[in-house]
């Protein structure tokens, strides 16, 4: 650094530089030229800037979904040595090291590839729902429970309106296990077995009246952060803080809870719900808004979610941290997951639950592209 | 281990996400010198062109060299020669805003701007768009992007009296061009 001379030595050289003015870089146009930079070097025999940079964000291949939203069931944790498989060829946005906030707000930058689904009056939304969860066995008259966990996947097909379940099916208990080898011995002592795995189809095509093998029949829900649809989705504000304040009226309160969790979590779930139904600007704010609730925290490195790798951020409560987990590229929703922090006979970072959910518009009740 | 703990050079050496980290580190700086040259929006085609170049030839990092900047300036500065009608279109607009603060229809307007290191812009807009190119990337790196000889000797790939006698050259050019009071006590060079 060229700091020896005197002040008065270096009028001239003051100068220079208040004649040659450059506006610092915003932190949003800095993560934008680094996703530039960053994927000229994914592609290195291609130079990509000798022209203006321009990020267009990657387009989602299939599965920019849409608005239905299926009850998520899931569980399980991440299988042990499970490889995480890079997304795609294309260098992520957010580096290894970048903070929650900074993983947000550099994804919220980079929406623009991800335009909402467009569903016809006469066509369906299909849902494509992995994940796991626990699920308590009681195992005596005292309410002892053993924790087994298992996977599931569920298809459903939905009207076009994304609120009106018109197919599912449901494989539940895939894969059970118990969750710790404690549970393995309480198991064992009370002469008890894991769940078997079963499929459940509704309309059951062998019905035959019976009301349970036919879907409810109950009224139609209401749009809301519970039950996105794209044209509730289009009507929220673009404003950060004003989107919280919706969640924050949506996740109520709770003698449980901080407002900050409930609002958090209202918001992540809804992110998960509605990631196909976002308008860029939507999406740009809805990141924003999580980026200003205190207490997130960004998981180091990758995480995979279904096979696919991604950026976890997340906040804890209770010894639980709920995640939502990001496609480092494409800035899409993955998933969300919950991993075990501080929980009595469960070891740290074990993922008790996850969910990935796809949605892609189909011409038919029963087809799935 | 932090990336905080890696140098430059280690980084350099690795891959894409290694250079993720290179350009947290160093990207702002290179585009504040760029920007200052071409301005703020050619800088940032420049910013991701450097890396990009950074990147294809860094098996010629010097990896002793555990700071990477003046490499990193240098590769800027070569790219800034293939700008140099951007630049020099950038030093003539600058050059006509500062004129046109001085020639202000008010007389009081007038003698307030002669006064004001605003009004210097033109001559030294003016001054950088007539010097040599040599002279002009040395005073520029030192002025811009803040690096001692040594450093620019480094980032040109020249020896460092060549570096002295440049800056020396193009800072005398600077000093004709101004008022007495706008010049520096003296051109001593200290190092």
């Amino acid at each position: 650094m060229n700091t020896t001379q005197p002040p008065n030595e270096r009028a001239d050289i003051d100068l220079v530089r208040a004649a040659l003015p450059a506006p610092r870089l915003s932190d949003d146009d800095l993560a934008r030229l680094r996703a530039a930079a960053l994927r000229s070097l994914a592609t290195p025999d291609r130079n990509p800037v000798p022209r203006r940079v321009v990020f267009v964000a990657a387009a989602v291949a299939v599965v920019v979904g849409a608005g239905a939203t299926v009850a998520v069931l899931s569980g399980g944790d991440n299988p042990a040595g499970t490889a995480v498989s890079p997304p795609s060829s294309q260098a992520p946005l957010v580096g290894a090291d970048a903070s929650a906030h900074d993983v947000l707000v550099t994804l919220a930058a980079h929406t623009e590839g991800l335009t909402p689904l467009t569903v016809r009056p006469d066509q369906f939304v299909y849902s494509h729902t992995r994940g796991q969860n626990v699920n308590g066995i009681v195992l005596d008259d005292a309410g002892d429970e053993a924790q087994v966990i298992s996977e599931s996947d569920t298809e459903s097909w939905f009207a076009a309106d994304g609120l009106r379940m018109v197919r599912i099916e449901q494989t539940m208990n895939i894969n059970a296990r118990p969750l710790t080898e404690q549970d393995a011995r309480k198991l064992a002592e009370h002469g008890k077995k894991v769940p078997a795995q079963s499929t459940m189809v509704l309309p059951d095509p062998n019905a035959n009246g019976d009301p349970k093998r036919e879907l409810p029949n109950g009224p139609t829900p209401e749009p809301g952060v519970d039950n996105p649809t794209l044209s509730w989705v289009a009507g929220l504000p673009t404003d950060p803080e004003q989107l919280l304040a919706v969640f924050r009226a949506a996740g109520g309160t709770s003698t449980k809870h901080d407002t900050d969790y409930l609002t958090y979590k209202t918001a992540v779930s809804f992110a998960a719900r509605a990631d196909t139904l976002l308008t860029p600007a939507g999406r740009t704010a809805l990141y924003q808004a999580i980026a200003l609730l205190p207490g997130i925290e960004r998981t180091p490195g990758q995480v995979d979610l279904a096979g696919r790798a991604g950026v976890a951020v997340g906040r804890t409560a209770e010894g639980l941290r709920y995640e939502i987990i990001l496609d480092p590229v494409t800035s899409r929703v993955l998933g969300t997951r919950m991993v075990a922090v501080a929980l009595p006979g469960v070891p740290a970072g074990t993922v008790l639950t996850w969910s990935a959910n796809d949605q892609t518009v189909v011409d038919k009740i029963g087809a799935t592209s | 281990m932090s990336t905080v703990d890696i140098s430059d050079a280690e980084l350099i050496a690795g891959d894409v996400t290694h250079f993720g980290v290179l350009f947290d580190r160093h990207a702002r700086r290179l585009h504040r010198y760029c920007a200052g040259r071409v301005g703020p929006d050619v800088a940032e085609d420049l910013v991701a062109e450097l890396f990009y170049v950074a990147f294809k030839h860094r098996d010629r990092y010097d990896g002793g060299q555990r700071d990477a900047l003046p490499w990193l300036y240098g590769i800027a500065t070569n790219l800034l020669r293939r700008r140099s009608r951007q630049e020099s279109t950038r030093y003539r607009a600058l050059a006509r805003a500062g004129l046109d603060v001085v020639s202000s229809d008010d007389p009081e307007r007038q003698a307030v701007d002669r006064t004001d290191a605003n009004g210097y812009m033109r001559l030294i807009t003016t001054a950088l768009a007539k010097m040599p190119r040599r002279q002009r990337d040395v005073l520029l790196l030192y002025a811009l992007a803040d690096l001692d000889y040594q450093e620019i000797a480094t980032a040109l790939d020249i020896p460092i009296g060549t570096v002295r006698s440049a800056l020396h050259r193009a800072r005398k050019r600077l000093q004709d061009v101004l008022p007495n009071h706008a010049r520096p006590s003296a051109s001593r060079e200290t190092r």
